[in-house]
C-alpha cells in the first residue's frame, strides 16, 4: 500500500519558537515507510522539538506536514494519532498509578458491547495488553502491575508496546535508552530491531552512535535548531556523523538522490 | 500485584502492605472494640443505625471529594454548595414546584458551582483551593440570598416522608447513601471517566498526550462531586424537614478528612472510595463514642482533628511512595 520511494511522513519548512529561541528553526525531514531513522545532535539542538511538531504536542509556528505526499493538519496529539504517528516521549508519559494494560489504552480504552458500553472492558484489555508484550518479547511479571513498581526498562517497553499496539504508520521513540543501565538498554534495542524487523516505520533520537550504526538506516543530524544533514548509515561513518553534531553542516539530505534507486531502504521494509 | 507482593517474604513489604490499609479501617475497628467494651448501648441496632445516618451526608460528599483529591485537587465550597442546593430545593418546593423539578433545580444548582469549579481549574489552570475558596463564598452568598438568610419551612410531605420510611429495617437515606456509593464506585472503577480521575491524577500531561480531552473530563470531575453534594442536601433537608442556608457548614472538612483518613493522598493518584466511606463512618463513630462517654460537644471537634492528624502523621512514617 505504501510506495517505499514516496516519503511516508515529510516536515517542510518547521519552525518553532519559544519566547526569542528558535528551538527549531525552518527544518525540513523525511522519513521513508519502512526505515529507521535516527535523529542525533548535542542537547537543546532541537530534536525534541521537531519530533513534537509531528507527534501534535507542540504547535509549530510555521511549516507543513505531509503523509504519503499529501498535506495534512496536525496540531495536536489527536491529530497526530489519527494519522498513525504514536510517540514515547523522553518522559515516558505513563501514568504510574495506572496498571500496565490500563497505560497502554490510555485515551483509547475499549468498552462493552450493547448496552454495557458505558463500561471498560477490563478483561479484553488485560489479554490483548498480555498479547502484544508476547509479540514483542517483552517480558513482565503482570499486565496488572502497576507501572509505578516498574524498572526504567521494563516502563520503556510498556511505553513503546503502547505505540505499536495500535499499528501505527509511524513510532517516533525520543531517547528510548536515556536512563537505562546496559541490560536494559539491550532489552529496549531488541525491541526496537524487532520492530524494524516487523517493518515498523520508526524515528529514535539517540546520542549512542554505536547504536545509531546497528540499527537505523538514516541519521538526521540537528546542530542548534537546523538540520546538518542527513545521511544514509550505510554510506557514512561514525566520524561524519560526529563532525556533522559537532561542527554542523549546510542541510543536504542523502535521500534526495535515493528517491528512486533506495536499494538499503527496500532492504528492511 | 497482590500476588507479588505476598509471595515476597520480605518484611517490609508487608509492612508497605499494611500500610496501604487505610488509617480509617484500624480507627473503625478500635472504635468498635473500645465503644463495645465501654458502653452497652454503643452496638445496639439503634445506635448503629444513627451513625450510619449520621455519617451519610459526610460520606456522600466524601465520595465527590475522593475523586477531586485523586486529582491532585480540592473542592472547599461542597459544605457550602449542599447549602445552596438545599435552598434551592426548599424554594422550589415552596414555591409549589413538584418534587423531582424541585429536586433537578437544587441538583442543576450545584452542578453550576461545580462546572465553575472545573472549568478554571482544569482550562485556566488556576489553584483548585483558590478557586474553591472562591466558590465557597459565591455558593453561601447565594443560599444566603435565597433564603432571606432564613430557614425556608413548611415543606410538603413527602421531606419528611422520606426521612422517616424504612425498607428492610434500613431508613431511605441509608440507602440512597448506599445507592451514590455504588453508582460512584461502578464509575471509578468501570467507565472513562474513572480511569481519567486516576490518569489526571496520575500524569495529568500524558492523558492529554494519550489525545484525551482532559479539560472536559477534568471539569466534569468537580460537577460530578458537585452533583453529590446535592443530592447529600436532600438528605439534610429531610433530616430537619428545613432547608437552612447554613447547613453545609464545614461539611467539605469532615469530608475531607474522611478521604484522608481513607486512604487519599494530596499528593495526588491516590484514594479509594471504601476508605473514604470507611472514613466518613469513622469520624461518626468518634463522635457517637463521645457522646456516648458524655464528652462534651465542643471538644469533640478536637478530638476529631487530633485523630486526622495522627492518620496522616502514620501515613508520613509508613512512608508514602
Ligand atoms: N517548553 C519549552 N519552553 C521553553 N524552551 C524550550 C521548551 N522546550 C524546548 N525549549 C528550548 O528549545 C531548545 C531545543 O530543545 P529540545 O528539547 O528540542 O532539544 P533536544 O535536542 O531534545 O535536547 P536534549 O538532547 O537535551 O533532549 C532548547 O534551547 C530548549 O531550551
Ligand atoms: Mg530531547
Amino acid at each position: 500500500m505504501t510506495n517505499p520511494s514516496v516519503p511516508l511522513i515529510e516536515l517542510r519548512g518547521a519552525t518553532k519558537k519559544y519566547g526569542g529561541v528558535k528551538a527549531i528553526d525552518n527544518v525540513n525531514f523525511t522519513v521513508y515507510p519502512g526505515e529507521v531513522h535516527a535523529l542525533c545532535g548535542d542537547n537543546a539542538a532541537g530534536k525534541s522539538t521537531l519530533i513534537k511538531c509531528l507527534a501534535g504536542a507542540v504547535k509549530r509556528d510555521t511549516g507543513d506536514i505531509l503523509i504519503n505526499g499529501k498535506s495534512v493538519q496536525i496540531q495536536s496529539p489527536r491529530d497526530a494519532k489519527r494519522h498513525g504517528i504514536e510517540t514515547v516521549y523522553q518522559d515516558l508519559a505513563l501514568a504510574d498509578n495506572l496498571n500496565v494494560a490500563a497505560n497502554l489504552f490510555l485515551g483509547r480504552e475499549v468498552m462493552r458491547s450493547g448496552f454495557a458500553r458505558i463500561f471498560i472492558n477490563h478483561g479484553f484489555m488485560e489479554d490483548e495488553a498480555a498479547t502484544v508484550l508476547k509479540r514483542l518479547k517483552i517480558r513482565l511479571p503482570s499486565v496488572r502491575q502497576k507501572v509505578h513498581n516498574m524498572s526504567g526498562g521494563q516502563r520503556q517497553c510498556v511505553a513503546i508496546a503502547r505505540a505499536v499496539y495500535f499499528n501505527a504508520q509511524l513510532i517516533i521513540l525520543d531517547e528510548p535508552t536515556a536512563a537505562l543501565g546496559v541490560k536494559e538498554t539491550e532489552m529496549v534495542f531488541d525491541l526496537v530491531r524487532e520492530m524494524r524487523d516487523q517493518g515498523h516505520t520508526v524515528i529514535m533520537i539517540s546520542h549512542n552512535l554505536n547504536h545509531v550504526f546497528d540499527l537505523c538506516d538514516r541519521v538526521t543530524v540537528m546542530k542548534t535548531g537546523v538540520r546538518a544533514g542527513t545521511l544514509k548509515v550505510r554510506e557514512a561513518t561514525q566520524d561524519d556523523v560526529v563532525k556533522l553534531i559537532m561542527a554542523g553542516g549546510r542541510d543536504f539530505d542523502q535521500s534526495r538522490d535515493a528517491l528512486h534507486s533506495a536499494p538499503d531502504l527496500a532492504g528492511c521494509a | 500485584m497482590t500476588e507479588l507482593s505476598i509471595q515476597n517474604g520480605d518484611p517490609r513489604k508487608v509492612w508497605a502492605r499494611l500500610g496501604d490499609v487505610p488509617a480509617a479501617l484500624y480507627l473503625l475497628v478500635i472504635l468498635f472494640v473500645g465503644l463495645s467494651v465501654a458502653s452497652p448501648y454503643f452496638l445496639t441496632q439503634a445506635n448503629l443505625i444513627n451513625i450510619v445516618l449520621q455519617a451519610s451526608v459526610v460520606l456522600i460528599i466524601s465520595l465527590g471529594m475522593t475523586l477531586i483529591i485523586i486529582t491532585e485537587g480540592i473542592d472547599l465550597s461542597l459544605g457550602p454548595v449542599l447549602s445552596f442546593a438545599g435552598v434551592v430545593f426548599g424554594a422550589a418546593l415552596v414555591a409549589g414546584w413538584s418534587f423531582p423539578v424541585a429536586m433537578i433545580a437544587g441538583i442543576v444548582a450545584a452542578m453550576l458551582i461545580g462546572g465553575l469549579n472545573g472549568y478554571l481549574i482544569a482550562y485556566h489552570d488556576l489553584q483548585p483551593f483558590i478557586v474553591t475558596l472562591g466558590t465557597f463564598g459565591l455558593a453561601m452568598s447565594f443560599a444566603m440570598s435565597i433564603s432571606g438568610g432564613e430557614s425556608i419551612s413548611g415543606l410538603p410531605s413527602g421531606v419528611q416522608w422520606f426521612n422517616d420510611g424504612h425498607i428492610l429495617g434500613l431508613p431511605f437515606p441509608i440507602w440512597a447513601t448506599a445507592a451514590l456509593f455504588l453508582l460512584t464506585h461502578i464509575l471509578l472503577k468501570h467507565t472513562r471517566f474513572g480511569r481519567y480521575v486516576y490518569a489526571i491524577g496520575g500524569n495529568r500531561k500524558a492523558l492529554q498526550l494519550a489525545g484525551v480531552r482532559v479539560n472536559l473530563w477534568q471539569t466534569s470531575i468537580y460537577v460530578y462531586a458537585a452533583a453529590l453534594a446535592g443530592f447529600a442536601s436532600f438528605i439534610m433537608t429531610a433530616r430537619t424537614n428545613a432547608a437552612h442556608p447554613t447547613v453545609g457548614m464545614g461539611l467539605e472538612f469532615d469530608a475531607i478528612a474522611a478521604a484522608v483518613l481513607g486512604g487519599a493522598s494530596f499528593s495526588g493518584g491516590k484514594g479509594t472510595l471504601f476508605g473514604a466511606a470507611a472514613g466518613a463512618l469513622a469520624v461518626a463513630t468518634l463522635r457517637n463514642g463521645l457522646n456516648l462517654m458524655n464528652v462534651a460537644a465542643e471538644w469533640q471537634s478536637a478530638a476529631v482533628g487530633v485523630v486526622i492528624i495522627a492518620a496522616v502523621a502514620g501515613d508520613a512514617i509508613r512512608g508514602r511512595t
